[in-house]
Parts: C-alpha cells; sequence; structure tokens
C-alpha cells in the first residue's frame, strides 16, 4: 500500500495507511475486507467481497472509459448536486465506474431518471427520480429498505423497489465481477439481459413461481426498474466508498493478473476475487460480452453465478448497457410490446418479437413452452430461450408480489435475495422447489456454491436466484447468465473466459451442461439437491444480518467464510479458532457418564444428604413447659387453710412472741416518744391492699404508741391511688380505740400523683402541691394543719410501705427538707431488710420491719393493741408447715426431675 | 457530693454517646443469657403458631425511681412489636399504670409504624389492666386465659405479685419470661417463671433481640460504671479497715 | 411534631436533671414537677378510659369473658358516680374498699402464698441446680428464722443465723443487684434524655 490513497469523496491523496480521509474524513478503505479464498470458487451463499473494480478501469472499453471521464467532468461541473440530495454529490464525484455510470445517468436523465435508450424501449414515461435515501441508506444491503414495503412505493415503482432489493442487497460488485468472469463466455447477451431487466424486467420482486406473473406490471412501471437504479446506484456508490471508487483510480492488480493469467476454469473465480467492483467488472463483462455479441455466441449457463451476484447488476450496468442497448435498441421491441402483462405468456419469441437472432435461437432452444413468465417477456430473447422454465418462473413479479413483500419484511440482506428481479429470477428453472423458502436472508451470491450439484436449479429463484442451474444454458435470468460464468459448454466462449479460472464446480458442470438447444428444465436437471436451497425459511432468516457480516470482515481473525450449514456464505460469523479451520472430521465423541471414583460418590452422597437435610422440614419442638399439678396446689391451699384457719379461729397463743427486739425496732419506739406531744406529724401510707393484713399488724402497734402518748395532728398521705382509703380504714379500725376523727385530728391529704417526682414536689411545697384533702377541702389552714407550710414543720414523718422503693423514695426525696424531723419506716417483712442501712447511716431514725419488728413494738405498748399477738401463732405454724412442705415436696420433685431426665436422655 | 453525682451522670451521658457511636460500625459482643435466647426463640414460635404475645410492664409510674425498668419494657416491647406486628394476633401491653398504659399504646404503635404495618395497630392492644399491682396481674390472667397468649413477657417493675402471673402462665401453658427491677419479684420469679432475668440484665433485654446501638452502648456504659463503683467500694472498704475514713 | 416532641423532652429532662444538683434552677424544675404531677393524674382518668375502651370493645365484640367486662365497667361506673357524689370519705365509699378491694387483694395475697409454695416445691424439679437448691435453703433457713417453736426460740438460729443471713449475705447481694438495677436505671434514663430511646412517639 505504497500508494497514496484517493478520497472517493473529495479527491485528496491520502497516505495508503489512512483509513478516513485527512479532509473530509471520508473513509478510504473498504469496511469489508479482503477478498477471502480466492482461490477458491466462489459458492453460492458466499459472502459477497468487495472488489476493488477501478483497477479495472484500464481494461475498459473505450466507450465506457469515455462515460466515465464524461461523469468526472460532469461532477466538477457540478459540484453540488441538484435535486436536493445531498449524498449523491460525492457519489457523482466518486472517481469510480459506477460514479461515472451515475454521473451519466445523470446526464441522461437526472430530472428523468429513465434515460432515454430505456424510454426508447418501454415507452414508459420518465420516472421520476426517487426520492433520495437517507444517511442510514448508505449501506448497500440497506438499499433494499428503501423499497420496503413500508416506503410504499406506489404501484410498478413498489415493484420495482423490490427489484432493486435483488439487485442492491446482492452486492453489485459481485454480481458484476461474475458478469465480468463471463466476459469470456458466451454470455454476452447478459448484458443485453442486464439492460433488459434494468428496463423491462423492473419490478419483480420476488418471483412467485407459484403464480407465474408478469414481471412488469405494466408497461409503464418498466421504468422502475431504471428508476431504482438511480437511487440504488447512488447508494451502493456510496456504500462502497474505500473499495470501488477509491480503487478506480487505483489500478489493481488483479486486473493485470486478468491480463497477464488466464485463469483455468477452476480458477476463475479469482477473477471475482480480484475484481472487487462489481461496476467495474460489469464495465468490463459488458465490454466482453459485447464481443460475445459480436461473436453472436449466446450466453448459456453462468446464470446462476451471475444471479449470485446480482445484487446490483443494473446499477453498474446501467450506463454500460445504455451504451450496449442502443446497439440493441434497433432490435429491441417497441415499448409497447414489452411484456408487462401477467395475463400474457408469450414465448419468448412471440413477446418480444425485436429479439436478436441469437437470442431467438436461445428461445428456440428453450423450447417455447416455457415462456410463459412475463420475465420472459423483459428478458431477451436469448434469454428466454436460455430459460428452459421460463414458463414455470414468475420471473415477473405479480402485482400482488409488492404486497406480499410488504406483509413480510425481511431483513436487509433477505431482501436482495427474495426480491430479485424478475429477469433474475426468471434465469432460474422452474422446479418444484421454486416454492420452497427461499432464502432471503442471504444474498444470493453469498450463497453457498452449489459445487456438488451445479445443474440443479438451485431452490427458487427467489431464494436463490444467484443459482439457476448454471449447466442450464436457458437459464431465465438474462442478467445472471451475464453475471455468473460461462459454461465451458458454451462453444463461443471468449478466449478470455477460457482462461478464466472457473470454480470447480463449474468445471464439473460444463461438460455436462445441455446446449442451449439442449435446455433442459431445471428441475430436469437437478439430480442432486442444493444444500443452500434445502435451508427452511427459518434458518435462513436465521442467518446474520450484514452488519455482522461487516463486523466479521473487519478483522483477520474474523475473516473465515462459513461454508457448511446454515450459516454457510456468512463471513466472520463464527469466531475463527487457530487450527480449526479444517475441523472436518467429527468431533470426539465423549461419554456423559461420569468418572467418578468411590470417594467422590461418596462426597456426592454425602453433599446430597446435607442438601436433602437442608431442604427437608423439621418440626420445631417447641420449649416444654411443666404441667400444672392443680391436685398439689388444691392440697397446699386446702391444707394451709385449714391449718391456720384453725389456728386464728381458735386464737391459740402456743407460739411464744420473739423475746429480743431488734434494734431498729427499738430506734423507731425511741423516735416516736421524742416526737412532742400535738404536734403535727406526716403520715405516709404507701402499701397495697394486698399487704393490708401484715401493714396494719405491722404499724398499729407504733402508731398506736404514738398516739396513746402523743396524741399528735396527723396527716395522711399516700402515693398510692388506693392509700387514701386504705389510711381512712386505718384510722378508723386500725386505731379505732384512739378515736381519731377527719378533719380533727388528722386530715387526710389524699392521693399523691408523680411518685418520686410528686414526693420531691412535695416536700419543697407542701401547700402548694396537695393544697385540698382528698374530700377537696381546705386542709392548710385548719387546726390540724395549724403552723404547718412547709415539710419541716411537721414532728415527724412516718412511712408505712410494704415496698422498699417507696420507702426510699421518702428516705431520699425528703431528706433535704424535712429537716430536723425524724423519718421512721414501718414496712413490711420484704421490704425490711433494704431499710436497715438506712437505719444504720442515721437516715432512717427508726423502723419496723414485718411482724417480727412489730411484737417488740408491740410488748414496749404494752401489749397494745395486740394484732401481733393474735396473728404470731398462726405466723409461726405457717411458717414451720411451709418450711416443712417446702422440704418434703423438695426432695420429692427433685427425685421426679432426675427421674424425668433419666427418661429424657434414655429417649 | 451534688456535683460528683452530676459528674457521675454527665460523664455516663458522655460515653453512652461516643460508644453509640462507635457501637454503630460493629456488632456487640454479648454473653449468652439463656432466658433472652429462650425469649428470642420463644418469640419467633409465637409468630409462626399465630398465637399472641403478652408483654407486662409493670405498674410503676415513669415518675418514680422505678421508671427505668418500664422504660427498658417499652424498649423491649418496641422491637417486639416489630417483630410480631404482621402475626395474625398482635401482641398486647399490660401496664398497671396510666401513664404507661399511654405509652405502651404509643410504642406499639410506633412499631407498627416501624414494621410498615401501621394499618394494623390497634389502639386496644395497649392496655391498663389495673391501677394496683395485684390488680393489674389480675387483669393479664383473664388475657392470658382467653386470647391465645403463648408468651408472656415481664418486664418492668413488679412485686411478688407476679408470681402470681408465673403460675396463671403455667396453667395456660404458655412460656413466660420474668423479669424486674424488685428484689422480692426476682425471688418470686425465680421460683415460679420459665426464665428469670436477675438483676440489670432486665436492661439488657432489648440489646439482645436486636435493638440499636444505643442500647449496646449503655450496657458497655453500665459495666463501666460497674467498675467504677466496685472500685470505690473496695477502696472505701479499705480505708475504712486502715481507719483512714 | 416528633422533633418537637423530641427537644421538650430532652430540654425538660436536662433541666430536671441538672435541678438536682444546681440549686438554681429548683425553681424551675419545681415547676415541671408540678406539671409533671397534673399530667400524672391526668394520666391516671386517660388509663380509666383506656380500661373502659378495651373492656367495652370486648363486649361489643362478643369476645370470651365478656361478662366479665360488662360486670367491671358497672362496677367501674357505680363507684365512680358515687364517689363524685358522696366523697371518698363516705361510710359508703369505705364500705366498697373494705368490702372490695381490700378483700380483693388479701386474697391475691394468700393464693400468692400458696402459689410461691407450690412453686418452691417445683423448682427443684424444673431447675435442679445449685442456684435452686441454695435458694430453697435460704428460704427455708431464712422462715425457720423468723418464727418462733411453741417451746420457744431457737437461739442461734433466730437471734444470730437469721439476721446474719439477712443483713450480710441477703442485704450484700441485693445491694450488689440494686447497684446493677440502679445503673441499669441510669443509662436507660440516659438514652431518652439524649433522645436515643423516644417512648413517646417512637422513632
Amino acid at each position: 500500500m505504497a500508494e497514496p490513497i484517493i478520497c472517493p469523496v473529495c479527491g485528496e491523496s491520502n497516505p495508503a495507511d489512512m483509513e478516513f480521509c485527512k479532509n473530509c474524513q471520508s473513509r478510504l478503505l473498504p469496511l469489508t475486507g479482503p477478498l477471502k479464498d480466492e482461490d477458491g470458487p466462489i459458492h453460492p451463499g458466499q459472502i459477497p467481497t468487495k472488489k476493488v473494480t477501478a483497477e479495472l478501469e484500464p481494461i475498459l472499453p473505450e466507450w465506457l472509459r469515455e462515460a466515465r471521464k464524461q461523469a468526472r467532468q460532469s461532477a466538477e461541473d457540478e459540484p453540488t448536486i441538484t435535486g436536493g440530495d445531498k449524498q449523491t454529490k460525492p457519489l457523482t464525484q466518486t472517481p469510480d465506474l459506477l460514479a461515472g455510470l451515475a454521473d451519466q445517468n445523470k446526464q441522461g436523465d437526472e430530472d428523468d431518471e429513465t434515460p432515454d435508450w430505456l424510454r426508447s424501449i418501454t415507452g414508459a414515461p420518465a420516472k421520476k427520480k426517487k426520492n433520495e435515501q437517507d444517511s442510514s441508506q448508505v449501506k448497500w444491503v440497506e438499499l433494499g429498505h428503501n423499497e420496503e414495503p413500508g416506503k410504499d412505493v406506489p404501484g410498478s415503482e413498489s415493484a420495482g423497489l423490490p427489484w432493486m432489493r435483488g439487485g442492491e442487497s446482492a452486492p453489485e460488485k459481485d454480481e458484476l465481477t461474475e458478469w465480468f468472469k463471463q466476459a469470456a463466455s458466451p454470455a454476452a447477451p447478459s448484458g443485453e439481459n442486464l439492460t433488459f431487466t434494468k428496463t423491462e424486467a423492473p419490478a419483480p420482486v420476488q418471483p412467485d413461481r407459484s403464480t407465474p406473473t408478469t414481471p412488469v406490471s405494466s408497461a409503464g412501471e418498466v421504468p422502475v426498474g431504471t428508476k431504482d437504479i438511480q437511487p440504488y446506484e447512488r447508494e451502493s456508490v456510496k456504500d462502497l466508498t474505500g473499495s470501488a471508487l477509491s480503487s478506480d483510480i487505483e489500478i489493481p492488480d488483479w486486473i493485470k493478473k486478468l491480463d497477464a493469467e488466464t485463469p483455468s476454469a477452476g480458477q476463475h473465480t479469482e477473477s471475482g476475487k480480484d475484481a472487487p467492483s462489481p461496476a467495474f467488472s460489469s464495465d468490463t463483462d459488458i465490454a466482453d460480452w459485447i464481443k460475445k455479441l459480436d461473436s453472436g455466441t449466446p450466453l448459456v449457463g453462468q446464470q446462476s453465478e451471475s444471479s449470485k451476484e446480482t445484487s446490483t447488476p443494473a446499477l453498474s450496468s446501467d450506463k454500460d448497457i445504455a451504451d450496449w442497448f442502443k446497439k440493441l435498441d434497433s432490435e429491441t421491441p417497441p415499448p409497447g410490446q414489452q411484456p408487462s402483462s401477467s395475463k400474457e405468456t408469450p414465448s419468448p419469441a412471440t413477446m418480444l418479437p425485436d429479439v436478436p437472432d441469437w437470442l431467438k435461437s436461445f428461445d428456440e432452444a428453450a423450447g417455447a413452452g416455457q415462456s410463459g413468465t412475463e420475465s420472459g417477456e423483459a428478458l431477451p430473447d436469448w434469454l428466454k430461450t436460455a430459460g428452459p422454465s421460463v414458463q414455470e418462473t414468475p420471473a415477473g413479479p405479480a402485482p400482488a408480489e409488492p404486497a406480499i413483500v410488504q406483509s413480510q419484511p425481511i431483513p436487509e440482506k433477505n431482501l436482495p435475495l427474495s426480491e430479485l428481479p424478475d429477469w433474475v429470477s426468471s434465469l432460474t428453472p422452474i422446479e418444484p422447489r421454486a416454492a420452497e423458502p427461499r432464502e432471503p436472508a442471504v444474498p444470493a451470491f453469498q450463497m453457498e456454491a452449489p459445487a456438488t450439484s451445479p445443474a440443479e436449479p438451485v431452490s427458487s429463484v427467489s431464494a436463490l436466484p444467484t443459482e439457476p442451474p448454471a449447466a442450464s444454458p436457458a437459464g431465465p435470468v438474462p442478467a445472471a447468465s451475464a453475471f455468473t460464468e460461462i459454461p465451458e459448454s458454451s462453444d463461443d466462449v471468449d478466449a478470455i473466459f477460457a482462461s478464466m479460472k472457473i470454480p470447480d464446480w463449474l468445471a464439473d458442470i460444463t461438460p455436462s451442461q445441455p446446449s442451449p438447444e439442449e435446455g433442459l428444465p431445471p428441475a430436469a436437471q437437478a439430480e442432486e439437491p442444493i444444500e443452500p436451497a434445502e435451508l427452511p425459511s427459518w434458518v435462513q432468516a436465521m442467518r446474520p444480518v450484514e452488519s455482522a457480516m461487516r463486523d466479521s470482515t473487519a478483522g483477520p481473525l474474523d475473516s473465515r467464510l462459513e461454508e457448511r450449514g446454515a450459516l454457510a456464505g456468512l463471513q466472520g460469523v463464527l469466531p475463527a479458532i487457530p487450527g480449526a479451520t479444517a475441523a472436518t472430521s467429527k468431533p470426539k465423541s465423549h461419554s456423559i457418564k461420569l468418572d467418578a471414583t468411590d470417594q467422590q460418590q461418596a462426597h456426592a452422597a454425602l453433599l446430597e444428604q446435607i442438601l436433602s437435610a437442608e431442604t427437608a422440614p423439621v418440626p420445631m419442638k417447641a420449649d416444654s413447659v411443666p404441667r400444672s399439678q392443680r391436685v398439689l396446689r388444691w392440697a397446699l391451699s386446702a391444707l394451709l387453710i385449714i391449718i391456720l384457719g384453725g389456728v386464728i379461729f381458735g386464737k391459740t397463743q402456743i407460739f411464744p412472741l420473739p423475746a429480743q427486739v431488734p434494734n431498729e425496732t427499738i430506734a423507731a419506739i425511741q423516735a416516736v416518744e421524742a416526737i412532742p406531744a400535738d404536734a403535727p406529724v406526716l403520715v405516709a401510707f404507701d402499701y397495697e391492699p394486698a399487704t393490708i393484713g401484715e401493714m396494719e399488724a405491722s404499724g398499729a402497734s407504733l402508731m398506736d404508741h404514738l398516739l396513746l402518748l402523743k396524741h399528735p395532728r396527723l396527716a395522711l398521705i399516700s402515693t398510692s391511688p388506693t392509700g387514701a382509703a386504705l389510711a381512712e380504714r386505718f384510722m378508723a379500725s386500725t386505731l379505732a380505740q384512739r378515736s381519731y376523727q377527719s378533719g380533727a385530728q388528722y386530715v387526710d391529704l389524699g392521693y399523691l400523683p408523680g411518685g418520686l417526682a410528686g414526693v420531691f414536689d412535695f416536700s419543697q411545697n407542701p401547700t402548694a402541691v396537695m393544697p385540698l384533702s382528698a374530700d377537696s377541702a381546705e386542709v392548710w389552714n385548719t387546726q390540724v394543719m395549724q403552723g404547718v407550710t412547709h415539710l419541716s414543720d411537721f414532728a415527724a414523718v412516718i412511712v408505712l410501705t410494704d415496698s422498699v422503693e417507696s420507702g426510699r423514695v421518702w428516705i431520699e426525696q425528703t431528706e433535704l427538707a424535712r429537716g430536723n424531723a425524724p423519718l421512721i419506716i414501718l414496712s413490711s417483712a420484704q421490704a425490711g431488710p433494704m431499710f436497715v442501712p438506712y437505719v444504720d447511716s442515721g437516715q432512717v431514725k427508726g423502723m419496723i420491719a414485718g411482724l417480727n419488728g412489730a411484737a417488740g413494738a408491740e410488748q414496749a405498748n404494752g401489749g397494745l393493741p395486740g394484732f401481733v399477738r393474735r396473728y404470731w401463732d398462726a405466723y409461726s405454724l405457717g411458717l414451720l408447715l411451709v418450711v416443712v412442705v417446702m422440704f418434703l415436696g423438695g426432695l420429692w420433685n427433685l427425685w421426679l426431675g432426675i427421674q424425668d431426665r433419666r427418661v429424657h436422655e434414655a429417649g | 457530693m451534688n456535683l460528683l453525682g452530676l459528674a457521675l451522670v454527665v460523664l455516663s451521658a458522655f460515653f453512652l454517646l461516643i460508644l453509640s457511636l462507635i457501637k454503630r460500625k460493629s456488632p456487640p459482643k454479648l454473653r449468652g443469657i439463656p432466658a433472652l435466647t429462650r425469649l428470642y426463640r420463644a418469640v419467633g414460635l409465637s409468630v409462626e403458631d399465630g398465637t399472641r404475645l403478652l408483654i407486662g410492664l409493670g405498674g410503676a409510674s415513669l415518675l418514680t425511681q422505678n421508671g427505668g425498668a418500664p422504660l427498658a419494657g417499652l424498649g423491649l416491647l418496641r422491637h417486639l412489636t416489630e417483630r410480631t406486628s404482621l402475626s395474625d394476633r398482635p401482641p398486647i401491653a399490660a401496664a398497671g399504670e396510666s401513664s404507661l398504659a399511654l405509652l405502651a399504646q404509643d410504642t406499639i404503635e410506633a412499631g407498627y409504624q416501624g414494621a410498615g404495618a401501621g394499618e394494623y395497630y390497634q389502639p386496644t392492644t395497649g392496655r391498663l389492666t389495673g391501677m394496683t399491682p395485684f390488680s393489674s396481674v389480675a387483669g393479664m390472667i383473664p388475657i392470658l386465659h382467653d386470647e391465645n397468649v403463648s408468651t408472656t413477657v415481664l418486664v418492668g417493675h413488679f412485686g411478688v405479685e407476679a408470681a402470681l402471673l408465673a403460675e396463671a402462665s403455667e396453667r395456660e401453658n404458655t412460656f413466660l419470661v420474668g423479669s424486674s427491677d424488685a428484689l422480692s419479684s426476682q425471688a418470686a420469679l425465680f421460683a415460679s417463671a420459665h426464665e428469670t432475668l436477675i438483676g440489670e440484665e432486665l436492661f439488657a433485654a432489648s440489646t439482645y433481640l436486636g435493638a440499636g446501638p444505643s442500647h449496646s452502648a449503655s450496657l458497655t456504659v453500665q459495666d463501666v460504671l460497674r467498675w467504677i463503683i466496685i472500685l470505690v467500694l473496695l477502696a472505701g472498704t479499705v480505708l475504712k479497715l486502715i481507719g483512714f475514713i | 411534631m416528633r422533633i418537637a416532641a423530641l427537644v421538650l423532652a430532652v430540654l425538660t429532662g436536662v433541666i430536671v436533671l441538672v435541678g438536682y444538683f444546681i440549686p438554681v434552677l429548683n425553681p424551675i424544675q419545681t415547676i415541671f414537677l408540678t406539671w409533671a404531677i397534673i399530667l400524672a393524674g391526668t394520666a391516671a382518668l386517660v388509663g380509666v378510659f383506656n380500661l373502659i375502651l378495651v373492656h367495652g370493645t370486648k363486649i361489643s365484640q362478643r369476645e370470651k369473658g365478656r361478662i366479665y367486662s360488662a360486670i367491671l365497667l358497672i362496677c367501674l361506673f357505680a363507684a365512680f358516680f358515687f364517689g363524685l357524689v358522696l366523697g371518698p370519705d363516705h361510710p359508703g365509699m369505705r364500705l366498697l374498699v373494705n368490702a372490695v378491694i381490700v378483700p380483693v387483694e388479701a386474697s391475691l395475697m394468700a393464693v400468692l402464698a400458696v402459689t410461691l409454695l407450690y412453686a418452691s416445691i417445683r423448682l427443684l424439679r424444673r431447675r435442679a441446680n445449685l442456684m435452686s437448691v441454695l435458694f430453697i435453703a435460704t428460704a427455708l433457713l431464712m422462715m425457720i428464722g423468723s418464727a418462733t417453736l411453741p417451746f420457744g426460740e431457737v437461739g442461734a438460729l433466730n437471734n444470730f443465723l437469721r439476721p446474719w443471713f439477712q443483713h450480710v449475705l441477703a442485704l450484700g447481694g441485693a445491694r450488689g443487684i440494686l447497684i446493677g438495677v440502679a445503673l441499669g436505671t441510669l443509662t436507660t434514663g440516659l438514652r431518652v434524655l439524649i433522645g436515643a430511646d423516644r417512648p413517646y412517639g417512637g422513632k
């Protein structure tokens, strides 16, 4: 690549290693990779390889070179293209053969796409120039979408779109290359065919084999082909930016090779490889086959090849055809005679009265009965004659076909295949397999070469229009015959074609190819099925789209061409594995049985066991709760009630009172005795009704002692909601002997809410916190509370409590506010021990805890009021009874517990 | 002396804040408490069984010095409510004090909302069962009997009357975990309840059941303060023995 | 709203707490405590309404034990009515307390005695461990030491062993437990004070 690359867009010379133009940033190199498998034949379904057709320029015929030159000049004169198509500008400037063609087209019918020569043929009015394609249509494969049903091209125009698709989808270069390959063959008429197809067989979207239809819906629609050619041409050229266009200037080596070497029949595909630009090749082909025309050698066979690559036969050949067609112009039938009606199924001879003689000879050889198709009408006679199954081949797109195409949107790549022009499809011999699912996803030229059955009428024409029976001299596809290589059976093979490499399958076929006179129906010729044609449609639809193909061609590693299976013809679809390219042998079979050792199996079994254990539901065992023994409870209750009730009601005095008086009791008595007479004393009743028995018995002796000795004025208060009522009860029942009356000797302040905070607040300001008595009367102004405004004004604070907490509240929260007033605790037996430290510390002056403490106080009070003594027998007996029951019962239950554990452990 | 007490409180608050931030990053390391382990399991079982959870909060007012235990009970109630809010039978909180009953209602509602099931909250699940300790416990016994309770949790200030509830739970064949800040209650529950939390374990219940980092931080602060007190007591004893004080 | 409640609670708690240590804040502390007392009294009334709601719902939904709920509500309304009309010092109200409340709760205490006895007996079957044995042994010792025998006191037991166990071992252990409870109360209160726990409105 030492030579600079000329930008196809702006013409700027760029270094060889540049991918994009340094001036306009256009792509210089084609996206496609080099031609794969150069030495191998091109098979049907094979991926299209773009070829540098510009290299063929030196060998272009003079008229073509002139045309190209003219196109360049016109492009220079018209830097901008009218019509509002901006994309056409670079196309016209592309120094490629196609550019020249396009330019020529433009010159001829820039506004009127239909060239004069075509109009003269078809008689159709000049087609309106097709709308410019958007940028997305640059890709040549996507061109088919332009004519997609959704585009809604009216009438024959729509019919022409599929046709164009067929031409578009198939890389024109390949097609032309093939065509060029056939230049040496008697396929010279293919050029004519090409012309015809463009002009007269515009619409055939997909030749419906089942319904023979005219290739052209109407005569007026014939130009559709030419109309469609225009955009197709532009865009295909655009798509070929780097390859065909730029290579136009560069003279490729392969052309030189072509000149120098004469490939063998089996190698004739090299020409295809080396002819990157189909357009260019078509030019050369035209020149060649024109020569053939001169020699009058009809083109036989090869149609399959050409049709395979007829992605853009019309494009490139459009201009070219115009020239040579002019020659034929005189021979071509008048426009009115162009076969356009589906009703007409005339024989090629009748349809084309102006068919050249050599075509007529084809016709005659092919048999008149085979010319029922409309495409046959559009085709030159030589093609009609060459197409042995023209009758069966509804080469012409039925009017409904476009609709079919519309209703069945086909991938981009499919379109070219399935919607090949009638002239292409008509080439394909009609067979029963014509109705088989086509392979629209793959351009015909991509289809794998029917090497095994070259003569077979490969599938349906639509599916594999590129595979018309190569051996079929009467290939109904004129264009195909033009593009396909010329079988050796052709007697008029040009020396060039004779020297060109011919695929093996072609080489094998040629001897067996029937002569034009022996044109047999493809079905008859097809002895071996062609694999690609047998692919079901859904498999074909799964074939990668072009984008994948392009990507695949980008890298050298992905450039493998699939030759087998459903991906046949595609390139780079599957990743190339080094060393695996020739992996034709069957893969080594492996046993599906696991060769596991015993240890592994043991581990697997263990794992399985673990997993099954995890998934298996395990019932959760609830915590065992010992059942209650009602009988035992009732027995204990009965025992206590009976024994203690008997003792209480018997008023026994068997058990003596404790002789030793606790120190805290003595301190309490001393503190009470230290209270001044008739002094205000605050008494807090903080016990619950449940402990009233113990509390009244515990506090009665000391309170009685106080009332008896000092006659204090009492202020009752409680931090318990029920305390006020209990206080009233205490005064009214327990101390009934002292005849204290509410409001006279004592006041009931009631319930002090707030707990600790309430006690603290009361200690800070008692008159404000408890302004009223329990019966909502003023208490602080009464005689009972006379002189009392603060807590310290009380002579003593006595707390009757059954809980440690309430006693601590009074101890701690009133400590500061109490002043010198002593605090005496009268508590239950359970709370007494917790107050001992307070007594020891002096915070509590004295304490009487339970009956044990009250016993000493009662003894000090002369046995009054006598509650302790009254309950003491029952109390002592009850304690002893409980001790015995607990001991015995405890031992019994301990044994039972041991038994339970043994049973549990055993179980 | 007052300043010493204030310093102790401020120091504790400072430790609590710091440790709450630290504990946020790592899960707490807790020693095992069998009672709480069984409680955790029993709560799950109650949800699976579709039975009810009864939480007793005791009868102490928050305004008393025993207010700490009801607060701990409310914290535990919050988490238990969140965990069992979607049960067929929502948990019931029983209180023996009016303000505590109101707070229990609020806590249960917050637990439902925290679980995203606020619409299932029923105000009657927070109940005042009695105005006195015994009456409140007596009011809880019918709940055990009538409302398909499978697990009972006593967290708060209870007296010896808690033994009545333990006995009732045993009769109803329900699991009971008892705790109280009262010594008499702890003694009674030790003998009668299936599991008992002794002393400060009451305040660790919510932490063990997955409360936030502040709960675990408070446990750490308790340990720190406990060690300080131990050292002070030992020092005072030694000084007393040597006649220094 | 919750933020306002949080700020209010924290500020109030801090002021009341600090007021115990700083006398300057005593007036404000007293005000807050007075409010707390009023709110606590009101809460008692609200609690009664809660009681009415619970049992009323039980009756309306015909739940199990609705008869007792109906009796409870009837008694509640009756006591409330007569308490308002007659006053708490009325002999009728005293009778209500002495004839209903005191006997019921005293009965519960009596049942508790049986229950504790029964539980103590079953303790060794439920948890036969050293702690249970010590628990039972201590209980037996204290009960024996609290009672007197028909023939008199057991001097060593009543005058030495029981007081020693009660004031040394039991009280020492109880002190330790209560210190732990106090610490728990402190930290729990601090959690509420700093807003980590919010039983008022939840999180």
